[in-house]
This record gives C-alpha cells, structure tokens and sequence, in this order.
C-alpha cells in the first residue's frame, strides 16, 4: 500500500465526517472527498500536509459556487417551524437538536464553514482563516452572526443530553 | 463555551456519526482518478502558442505487433461510412464586449460545458481553484444556479433588469437577455465593478470566433462539437444530453502533459507513426499516444459495435492537434 492509500485508508472515516457535517447529505458529502482525494492524488509527491490540503480542497468544494452541485437549500432569514410543546425533557431537547440542526442547513455555507470548523474541528480562528482563505476579523464575523440565529432557538437539557449519545 | 456553543458542539459530535462509510472509498478515488485523467480537458495556456502540430502519415498498417510487441491498430477495414468530414470545427461565443477593461489580454479563451459557452479574459495564475480574476461572460439556455448566492442588488442593463452581486471580491451580474439567452458577466480584480457593468452593457450580437485548436480529417457521422476547451474537446450526438461527457456515446479528445497522463495502462499498440496504451474496460475505448516526450494525445471513445478499434484507429489517425500547451494539471 503507497503512501496515498494509506492515508486514505487512515483518514478517509474522518474526512467523511467533516464533509458530511458541512454538506448535512451523505451522497453530497462522498461526492466532495472523492474530488478532494482525486486532486491530491494528481499532486501527491507536492502536497505536504495531506489532510490539510483535503480538507481545504472539500471546503472549497463545498464553498465555490462556480462548482457546486444543486443542493436544494436555500438561505431563508426564516427559522425553522417551531415545533410542537413537548412535556418531556428528552423530547423537549430532541426538539431542539432538530431545530438547530435544520437551522445550521439554513445559515450561508461560509458560516456553517466556520462552525464546524471551530466547533467539530476545534480549530482557532487564525486556522479557520486559513483554511477558508480571508481574515480573522471575517471568521469571527461569520461565527458571530451564525451563533446569534443560533441562540434564538430555545435550549432544554439540549448540551448535557446530547453528546453522550 | 456558553450553552449554545456546546450544544452546537455536542450537535455536529452526534451528527458526525451519521456520515456515510468509507467502505469502498479508496476505490472510487482511484476510479474517479482514473476516469477523470482521461477525460479532463485542461484549459489552454495563455501566452504560448502552437507549439505542436501533430501529422500523422496517413499509411494504412495491416496489423500485427511491432519489434517492440506494440499491437499495431490498423484501420483498413474501418467502415468510412461512419464517419463524415466535420463542418467546423472552430470555437466560438455568440457575443462581443464593445469595451474591454485595460490590463486584459484581447483574445478570449473560449469553452463550452453542459449547454453553456463562456468567454474568459481570467487570469489564472492561482489554477482552476483559485480566486477569480479577470472577466469572464457565460450564455447559457437555462438560468443560472443561484441558490445560496448572496442577495442581488438591481441595476440597469440595456433596458432588462439584472442581478448585481458582490461575491468573493468579484462583481457578478446576471440577466435574462432573452427568452432563451441567461448571461453571466463576472468581474475581479483587476476589472472593477464599474467596468464590469460597462462591459455587460457594451454586450452586442457578434460572433466570436477563433482558429479551431484541432483538425479531425472524420468525425462521427451526426456528431457535433458538443464541449471545448483550450486544449480538449467531446464531440457528441447531435441530439445529446445537456452534459455531453457523461455521455456513454461521447468521443473524448484531450491533449495532456505527459506527468498528467496515464501512461502505461492497458495494451501497448501503435497508431501510424504513434506509440501509446489501449485500454478497453468499461465500454470504453482509451488510447493515449505519445506526441512527443512531453505531450500525450489522449482520446476517448465507445467500444461498441460501431467502434471497433478500426474506427478508433482511423479516428485517432485523422487528428492535428494546433493549440496550445496544457497548463500542468492540478
């Protein structure tokens, strides 16, 4: 196995992940790491940080207009329909994941870009500015205005319940 | 991290499970890989020119191998009733900017892509993934995708209203010029968003037209020029689906650089003067020959019934290629 193979191999359920959570469409998100690993491999001998580079080519993917695919979304200033009064805890905050997890489908790419590059990724805003190629300032914007619609959903037991799932 | 932050957090940590398998993932890269070094065609170079011709001896071989054990591809027996002489060849962009920007080259770079022809005065320094630069106009039959593009302030062009966004350091407009003509001028730097308009609304009906970058001595009866690139192009059914290379009756003709070719698949043959691989999987004829050290001819074709590899050979024997260099690819 060349050295290509394997990080494909090794990284590819990872990459697949951070293209799905970008693209919310598991057709659309195996769509984006085959063109981005079909890239690397024309370049393999020149790329030299591999993951970096993959996941900058899913993002600019993801982002270009010019080449995306129909999707289907659309950006509404619209939040999603609430929904309906649940007394259960459980219910209540699987409402909210819901919720939120439509909204996220809802904000412009470049936001939800940021999003899950800060909060799946965990990366600072000077690496999201790099990997999205534009200023800390716009990251921090992005993140702002994208975690403001956020916050007017309401949270039941939504971050204590969820990832423990 | 407030509330919202770790909700989002312990959010996209759940949804994260939900992404598909990689399962059979490092075979599609290499499939995809594979079909799509065949059949990319690579946008032309922008300051060289014609710097190969490729003739080709039209000395029809009888067959067999070669010293070199190279199968020789002979087209004596090829049905010339499949194929016609083209009519033209020559690309072409239905428009004319009146007003050009200053700092950009005169002569577009011309292509077709599913259904639409665009004239581009880009730079492309940065490489197809790059940032925009330059000006570029497309026709299109259809509207043009504007889910999730930012929102579109009016402005005036020629009477028609059309769609201005700012996108990306790039000026876009967009219009409906008439009932079956979408245009899409896009401008960035060097071109501002003043000149961008000029030009969208110096547009008039004239024709481009540039020297055609390949000489095809037979084309498939009934085919067109379907898709062009600067150094590419796919010949199609005359009646075919608006994405011409998913075409399975498509006929794919690239020029690559050698370190972007795919030397060394399938059988080795011998075309004429020319050695190269045929690889015949998928219902697919694909030749690559060797032009010189660094070019390769690379064409695509059916296998089916109509193309056997007489048909392809007496093709692929009838190609000049005049254009341009590849840009190394990637």
């Amino acid at each position: 196995m060349n050295s290509f193979d394997a990080f494909v191999v090794a990284r590819g359920p990872a990459l697949l992940r951070f293209a799905y959570l970008l693209s919310r469409d598991q057709h659309h998100a195996q769509d984006l790491v085959q063109e981005a690993l079909c890239k690397a491999h024309r370049r393999w001998g020149r790329v030299e940080q591999p993951e970096a580079y993959v996941k900058r080519a899913i993002l600019n993917g993801f982002l270009s207009w010019r080449r995306r695919r129909a999707s289907g979304e659309l950006v509404t200033d619209e939040l999603p329909e609430p929904q309906g009064q649940t007394s259960g805890g459980h219910a209540a905050a699987n409402a909210d994941r819901d919720a939120m997890w439509k909204l996220l489908a809802r904000l412009p790419r470049q936001q939800r870009a940021v999003l899950v590059l800060r909060f799946y990724e965990d990366l600072d805003d000077s690496a999201i500015a790099g990997y999205l190629n534009c200023s800390q300032v716009t990251v921090r914007a992005h993140a702002s205005k994208a975690l403001a619609r956020l916050r007017t959903l309401p949270l039941h037991d939504f971050c204590t319940d969820g990832a423990s799932r | 991290m407030n509330n919202t932050d770790k909700a989002l957090a312990n959010l996209l940590q759940e949804h994260a499970g939900r992404a598909p398998g990689a399962q059979g993932l490092l075979a599609a890269v290499h499939c995809r890989s594979r079909h799509k070094a065949r059949r990319r065609a690579v946008f032309g170079a922008i300051a060289t020119v014609a710097v190969f011709a490729a003739t080709v001896s039209v000395v029809a071989v009888t067959g067999g191998r070669t010293a070199n054990n190279e199968v020789v591809l002979a087209w004596q027996n090829a049905s010339e009733s499949t194929f016609l002489v083209p009519t033209d060849l020559r690309p072409s962009f239905p428009l004319t900017p009146s007003y050009l920007p200053p700092g950009l080259d005169t002569d577009p770079r011309l292509s077709a892509e599913r259904g639409a022809q665009n004239a581009s005065w880009e730079r492309v320094e940065n490489g197809l993934d790059g940032p925009l630069s330059g000006l570029s106009i497309t026709v299109s039959p259809t509207k043009p995708d504007e889910d999730d593009l930012p929102a579109a302030t009016p402005v005036d062009i020629g009477g028609t209203t059309a769609a201005l966004r700012r996108y990306e350091g790039s000026t876009v407009l967009t219009w409906q010029r008439t009932p079956q003509q979408w245009v899409y001028v896009s401008g960035a730097a060097p071109v501002t968003e003043t000149e961008t308009l000029t030009v969208a609304r110096a547009l008039r009906d004239e024709p481009i037209r540039q020297p055609a970058t390949y000489g095809l001595d037979v084309t498939p009866a009934g085919f067109v020029l379907a898709e062009y690139h600067g150094t590419g192009l796919t010949l199609g059914p005359a009646a075919g689906t608006p994405n011409p290379q998913d075409d399975p009756r498509a006929v794919i003709v690239a020029v690559r650089r050698a370190s972007d070719a795919t030397d060394g698949l399938g059988t080795p043959v011998r075309v004429g003067e020319r050695g190269g691989w045929l690889d015949e999987a998928n219902g697919r004829h694909q030749l690559v020959l060797r032009m010189d050290n660094d070019l390769r001819l690379d064409v695509s074709t059916p296998s089916d019934g109509r193309w056997n590899r007489d048909e392809l050979a007496r093709f692929v024997n009838g190609i000049t290629y005049f254009g341009d260099t590849p840009r190394p690819e990637g």
